[in-house]
């Protein structure tokens, strides 16, 4: 039932999406009026609907040869951005040229993103029951960005117009476009015939960022094993202190080759040890099946953090598990922060590891960590277990829980913050 | 609105030319074109929008319901369509009105109300409204010549607002009018096709089997497989006294026998004059009634055939605008569709019917040889006819049986030499086709009738219903002088047909008994009876909405997290009962009082200073704190903080009663 109900959906998705882009909006009304006529007028002796069927019919098929036609010879030019914000809109300019010795109306431009369609795991996973209705929340979830059908200018002869397109950012993720398709109405004004233009691109829309009130995070500079490899000279600065001899692990560009020459055995520069203050956000990806909106949630307060949180004078690790451990550090040189957005627009959640493997990619650091935030998708035993473990060692921490209730046994410092109220939460800290 | 001036307007007048209800149509096609005129507009909100969308559909209910109790299906699916743009015109009249020129689509529908889009849609609902006239005004029965022509127009009138700038205008008007005159032959193309399809396909196909033609009636002889017949309630009857055994309630009766089909030869319907009041019908010579029948039928078409039983001479009670009868005894009235009553007197009356002609007597070409062999081998040829008759009626009932099954043939012979030679089981159709041909074979004139066979006592209904499955063919001979019937069928056909009932027959029926109940309601001529189902509707569908709205609201408390929290929590009100006020009462007395414009927060930090030193300030301002969140707190406070405030505030009391 469920693979059948999969592919009825589908199916209908895929008519109904045939149909939106083909059909005006008054097309739609007299196709969806005819239908409504042949229903009522299913019986010819009883009312005169279908009159009123035979005359939209006949005005549908006269658009459909009028398609034979009409053709849309333009050119386009489309600069899509690369980035945008999840939640918030942004336009866009296309440019419209009239390849025609005519006059062109009646066109209008239709952004090529594909339409989510779910797979058969996700479909089964993410619904209680077959209902289309649910189809269809499923695919506006993962809809990354709309961008409605926009309406161009009548075009003289060999003319241009740029026509702003403006796009919502509906959630974060990469949104690939194969290009930008101009529709065409036929003369009655009820269908259009439609011309791609192939200009793939790509999208990443950033996650949403809220207000994150300024966090006091405790903790004292640590030493950092590499150094100012992982700094710039921001704060404290390189500093040489002399040469020693080689041991096992040394770089070899900290290699003195004079020395080395000259002694006839190893030896290398060493410099003054770096302490800094480090922090950790870490993410929690252990999403359960109906745990979507909690795990949105959550990426997007780790964005908020990451935003925050001055880099200038710190490093900031975030933290997840993808398919394997992941750690981007941000500031002082490294990773510059539009790029752990954008790695944080595409982190997903986990379903092939367990828990553990964070608790171990975040204690092998621990050493080395200042602070840490940590944002959890739930409170079980594993989850605590981590908090202990790095309350244990020492580590400042500031501990969120993103989920719809509150556990049961909620300890008094650890934050919860409830989907769709994230702003109040995130004041409340 | 934002379709072309007057394009509204004249959609509305044609939905009135087609209905005749003028006074609806006049007043509300200039309310739709007044703003056009008017500068007033009402400023409505999303949630007045909800309101009057959500009245729309209470409305819609209410009249779907109220027409489906009242005339049944299709007439009240077409009556819905019809009112449909009445109903929603206090929508339309809000847009028109309204300062805002589109409607959010969660207005609209309702499960977005509770999970809207991402994304904010709104919907123009001027030209969608504009659909819904003209599909109005073409739910109508009666034909117009003009309704066409007026319909194509205002289709080419609203197109004209989305026509290309770009194309000719003349070339516009000539695809507009091909479309029409396409559209045209559409139409005729349609109607056509379901008159041929009506002729070619089996009757059980196109109608149920509450419906009667006068004229002809095709049976399912040349059917092969197992017939299936409805468990519907057609009628219902009331006798004067218990049916010791089935009564027969005659519909229709013909003469001629061709293919497969019976129908009625030169037997025209006549009117028959009614009397000064219109309520009492003479079918025939007045006799002394033996029995009273009151039927209670339901026409969804109208002009009915009237289920009678044999020898009625007179029909009373029946609202019909004429009554007409042929000479094989079928009565039709003309009537409305809908629900009708009447009572039946029968008796031993004459004149019912005509005297037997050449037609009674008549054996379709291709089945002489057969009957001809079989009525010589009954030797009914040297019997009278009353012997005749009882001669058929043994020979019938030994080896003969009843299914409601045919398996197809091996021979290429007609269905009823089948039935004869080979099977000898079949449905009534076969034993009353087969005996009235067999009688005429030997000289009997007899004729083919139709009707239901009334057997089945409802405890619930009070009277007798009689089902689709009931429907029964039988013999009139012509026997010594007068038409008697003569039903061939074996009785165990009875007992089969119940057995084929399926298991929710209990449920239909109830559902079947309360429609009939409204609808009787609903047809008390007083005329408050229609007030009273329609009042009763309104309440039963806003009772439910009430209900469901309340249990919504239940749902969302429980959604904040604590059901347990008072209901008024938030409310003007809530948290009078709070501790805090007798604290506030006791430093009132101690020389503390709170001003009438202070707030408490503002109070307590003014007196802290001056309260005594033991005096747990700390306290009260906790106590304070929980008191306003008790006051007004939206969520209120949860069953533990609620006693923590309790028993802090007496605590605080006790300590400064202690402290004297």
């Amino acid at each position: 039932m469920w693979r059948l109900s999969y592919r009825v959906f589908r199916a209908v998705s895929a008519v109904t999406r045939w149909t939106l882009r083909r059909l005006t909006a008054a097309g739609l009304l007299v196709l969806g009026v005819a239908v409504a006529a042949a229903a009522i007028g299913i019986d010819t002796t009883l009312s005169l609907a279908y009159q009123v069927f035979g005359l939209l019919a006949a005005l549908l098929l006269l658009a459909a040869l009028g398609l034979a036609f009409t053709r849309a010879r333009v050119a386009v030019e489309r600069a899509l951005p690369r980035l945008a914000t999840a939640g918030t809109s942004f336009t866009y300019r296309v440019r419209v040229t009239n390849l025609t010795g005519a006059s062109l109306d009646g066109l209008a431009l239709i952004e090529e993103f594909a339409d989510p369609i779910p797979g058969f795991a996700a479909f089964r996973a993410g619904l209680r029951f077959p209902a289309y209705r649910g189809w269809k929340r499923l695919i506006e979830s993962d809809r990354t960005v709309s961008v409605p059908l926009h309406a161009v200018p009548p075009l003289a002869p060999h003319a241009t117009a740029d026509v702003v397109v403006q796009a919502h950012a509906l959630r974060r993720g990469v949104a690939h476009s194969t290009g930008v398709t101009v529709a065409r109405c036929e003369p009655l004004g009820l269908a259009r015939v439609l011309a791609r233009m192939a200009q793939p691109a790509n999208l990443t829309v950033l996650p949403r960022r809220y207000a994150v009130p300024a966090l006091d995070l405790p903790g004292s500079r640590r030493y950092q094993q590499g150094g100012v490899t992982l700094a710039t000279s921001v704060g404290e600065s390189e500093e040489f202190i002399g040469l020693r001899d080689y041991r096992p692990g040394d770089p070899l560009q900290r290699m003195h080759w004079k020395s080395f020459a000259r002694a006839g055995h190893p030896v290398v520069k060493e410099y003054q040890d770096e302490f800094f203050v480090r922090h950790a956000l870490v993410l929690d990806t252990f999403a359960g099946p109906h745990a979507g909106r909690a795990f949105e949630e959550a990426v997007s307060i780790a964005a908020s953090f990451a935003c925050t949180i001055d880099t200038h004078e710190c490093l900031l690790d975030l933290m997840f598990i993808g398919t394997e451990a992941y750690c981007y550090t941000v500031g002082r040189g490294q990773l510059p922060l539009g790029g752990l957005l954008e790695i944080l627009a595409c982190v997903q959640p986990c379903r092939e590891r367990g828990f553990r493997a964070l608790h171990d990619a975040v204690l092998a650091r621990r050493s080395e960590l200042s602070g840490c935030i940590l944002i959890l998708l739930g409170w079980d035993e594993a989850r605590h277990a981590l908090v202990d473990a790095l309350r244990g060692s020492g580590v400042p921490l500031r501990a969120m829980l993103v989920a719809e209730q509150e556990p049961p046994a909620r300890p008094e410092w650890l934050a919860v913050v409830a989907p769709g109220s994230v702003e109040q939460g995130l004041a409340r800290l | 609105m934002n379709t072309p001036p007057l394009l509204l307007a004249s959609a509305v007048l044609l939905w009135g030319m087609q209905t005749g209800w003028w006074v609806a149509a006049a007043p509300v096609a200039v309310a739709l074109e007044a703003p056009r005129a008017l500068a007033v507009r009402w400023d409505l909100s999303r949630e007045q929008l909800n309101h009057i969308t959500d009245f729309c559909g209470i409305l819609l209910a209410a009249a779907a319901l109220y027409l489906y109790f009242a005339f049944g299906n299709p007439r009240a699916i077409l009556l819905t369509f019809q009112w449909l743009p009445v109903v929603v015109l206090p929508l339309a009249i809000a847009q028109a009105y309204s300062a805002r020129e589109r409607i959010d689509v969660t207005t609209l529908v309702w499960a977005l109300r509770r999970h809207p889009p991402r994304i904010r849609t709104t919907i123009d609902v001027s030209y969608p409204y504009l659909a819904m006239w003209i599909l109005a005004a073409s739910a109508v029965e009666e034909r117009s010549a003009w309704f066409y022509p007026s319909a194509a127009l205002l289709a080419a009138w609203a197109l004209a607002a989305v026509r290309l700038r770009r194309f000719p205008v003349v070339s516009w008007m000539l695809l507009v009018a091909a479309a029409a005159g396409i559209g045209y032959g559409i139409q005729l193309g349609l109607y056509r096709t379901q008159a041929w399809l009506v002729d070619v396909v089996p009757e059980w196909l196109v109608a149920s089997g509450s419906r009667t033609d006068p004229y002809r009636s095709r049976t399912d002889l040349g059917y092969i497989g197992e017939l299936k017949q409805d468990d519907a309630i057609v009628l219902r009857v009331r006798t004067d006294q218990p049916l010791s055994r089935p009564l027969l309630l005659h519909r229709a009766t013909y003469n001629h026998y061709f293919g497969t089909t019976w129908s009625a030869r030169n037997a025209p319907l006549v009117p028959r004059p009614p009397d000064a009041r219109r309520s009492v019908w003479k079918l025939g010579e007045t006799a002394v009634p033996a029995k009273r029948v009151t039927v209670f039928d339901y026409s969804p078409r109208g002009d009915p055939v009237l289920s009678l039983p044999g020898g009625t001479f007179e029909v009373r009670g029946l609202n019909a605008i004429t009554i007409k009868r042929n000479a094989l005894g079928t009565v039709q009235a003309e009537h409305p569709p809908g629900y009708l009553t009447y009572i039946a007197l029968a008796g031993a009356a004459t004149g019912l019917e005509g005297p037997p002609d050449e037609e009674d007597l008549g054996v379709p070409k291709p089945e002489q040889a057969l009957f001809g062999r079989l009525a010589g081998e009954l030797g009914l040829a040297r019997l009278a006819p009353a012997e005749v008759a009882a001669a058929v009626q043994r020979y019938f009932a030994q080896g003969f049986y009843y299914s409601a099954y045919r398996a197809p043939s091996l021979f290429s012979r007609s269905p009823l030499a089948d039935f004869l030679l080979e099977t000898k089981a079949g449905h009534c159709e076969f034993f009353a086709t087969a005996t009235t041909l067999l009688l005429r074979a030997g000289g009997v004139p007899a004729r083919y009738a139709t009707g239901f066979s009334v057997q089945e006592y409802s405890r619930l209904e009070e009277a007798y219903v009689v089902r689709v499955r009931h429907a029964h063919a039988w013999v009139k001979a012509y026997v010594d002088g007068r038409w008697r019937e003569i039903d061939t069928t074996p009785p165990v056909w009875i007992t089969a047909e119940r057995e084929a009932a399926p298991l929710w027959s209990p449920l239909a029926d109830l559902w079947s008994w309360l429609r009939f109940q409204l609808a009787q309601l609903a047809a008390r001529e007083d005329g408050a009876g229609r007030s009273i189902a329609l009042v009763a509707i309104v309440v039963l569908i806003a009772g439910v909405w009430l209900a469901w709205r309340l249990a919504g609201a239940r749902r969302a408390r429980a959604g904040t997290g604590d059901a347990s929290r008072p209901a008024t929590a938030g409310y003007p009100g809530a948290g009078r009962d709070s501790e805090f006020f007798r604290i506030e009462q006791y430093l009132g007395r101690a020389g503390f009082p709170r001003a009438a414009h202070e707030t408490v927060g503002a109070w307590v930090a003014r007196i802290g200073a001056g309260l005594p030193r033991d005096t747990d300030r700390a306290a009260l301002e906790e106590l304070a704190r929980l008191h306003y969140r008790y006051r007004f707190d939206p969520l209120g406070l949860g069953p533990d903080e609620r006693r923590e405030l309790s028993a802090r505030a007496h605590a605080w009391l006790a300590q400064r009663a202690r402290a004297g």
